[in-house]
């Protein structure tokens, strides 16, 4: 992996996929890792920083006999999600724009 | 290291922390192991690496998120606050004429004090001056000696009373100004 993924970047993946489903830290993390490579310790400070913003909430299910918290995407949350997901597509065309090579200056 | 010591661990960096904060943060990390299962635990502890460093990830995330707010506004509260004291002073409502006046009782105040003060030196220097002269005489005559040392010491004492009576002038003054000052300037009173 040789290009960070920001804060930003975690940020608006995690909102992603909350979009699609409401998951719990564990799993949440294990399927970011099949995209990227993080450590199990990367999404807690994420996780806890988009609640603080209301960007989720928590809710609590009960799954063999102990507690599993839940995070789900608010309606601010689906905001964010769409303002990162306009800048993230307008940044990777630049990108792409100047790594496909042919710029002359 | 096993979980119980990894959570042990974390516990201890972490309980300095607001209870809604550690409670959350050690919640997260127990329901990961449960669900990571037993099977994954080494694995996993492997791979969260040092709990002092996710503890410390933890506690500068908080407290930058405090900084933020704190700085800004303690940067805003600063400067509403210079804003004031200086609003303040000059607002207070010195005509042209009460400054002139306030002024010049002050220069007035300097002078005297400056005069006073020199008259006092003198009158202590001469006394000393002619006492000494006195002491010189002793040998021609007696009476002479005790005359001058005696007017000497006189002078040496109105030097002093005088010195006495120009602080007391000058405080007096001082004051009063002070106390005019501060009548005419109904927006300090509020400030302070």
């Amino acid at each position: 992996m040789i290009f960070q993924l920001g804060t930003a970047l975690l940020d608006a993946c995690v909102l992603s996929i909350l979009n699609t489903e409401d998951a719990y830290g564990y799993i949440l993390t294990q399927k970011v890792k099949e995209f990227i490579d993080i450590s199990e310790s990367t999404l807690y400070p994420v996780l806890r920083r988009l609640q603080k913003e209301q960007c989720l909430t928590t809710y609590d299910k009960l799954f063999q006999g102990r507690n599993r918290k839940y995070y789900t995407i608010t309606e601010k949350g689906k905001i964010c999600l769409k303002s990162y997901q306009r800048e993230w597509f307008a940044y990777k065309e630049k990108i792409d724009q100047i790594l496909s090579g042919g710029i002359s200056l | 290291m096993n979980r119980t010591q990894f959570m042990q661990q974390l516990h201890k960096k972490l309980k300095k922390l607001p209870m809604e904060e550690y409670q959350n943060a050690m919640a997260y990390y127990n329901e990961y192991f449960d669900d990571a299962g037993i099977e994954n635990e080494q694995q996993v502890i492997e791979n969260l690496g040092s709990p002092n460093a996710i503890a410390a990830q933890i506690l500068t995330e908080f407290a930058m998120k405090d900084l933020k707010d704190f700085n800004f506004q303690s940067i805003k509260r600063n400067v509403s606050l210079i804003w004031i004291i200086l609003g303040a002073t000059l607002a207070a409502p010195l005509t042209l004429s009460f400054s002139i006046v306030a002024i010049s009782m002050g220069l007035v105040a300097i002078i005297l004090l400056v005069v006073f003060a020199l008259l006092a030196v003198v009158f202590l220097l001469t006394g000393i001056a002619i006492a000494l002269i006195g002491l010189m005489v002793a040998t021609q005559s007696l009476a002479t000696t005790i005359l001058f040392i005696g007017s000497g010491m006189i002078l040496f004492g109105i030097g002093i009373l005088l010195g006495i009576f120009m602080l007391f002038v000058f405080r007096k003054c001082f004051a009063a100004i002070a106390k005019i000052t501060y009548r005419k300037m109904p927006k300090a009173k509020g400030v302070f």
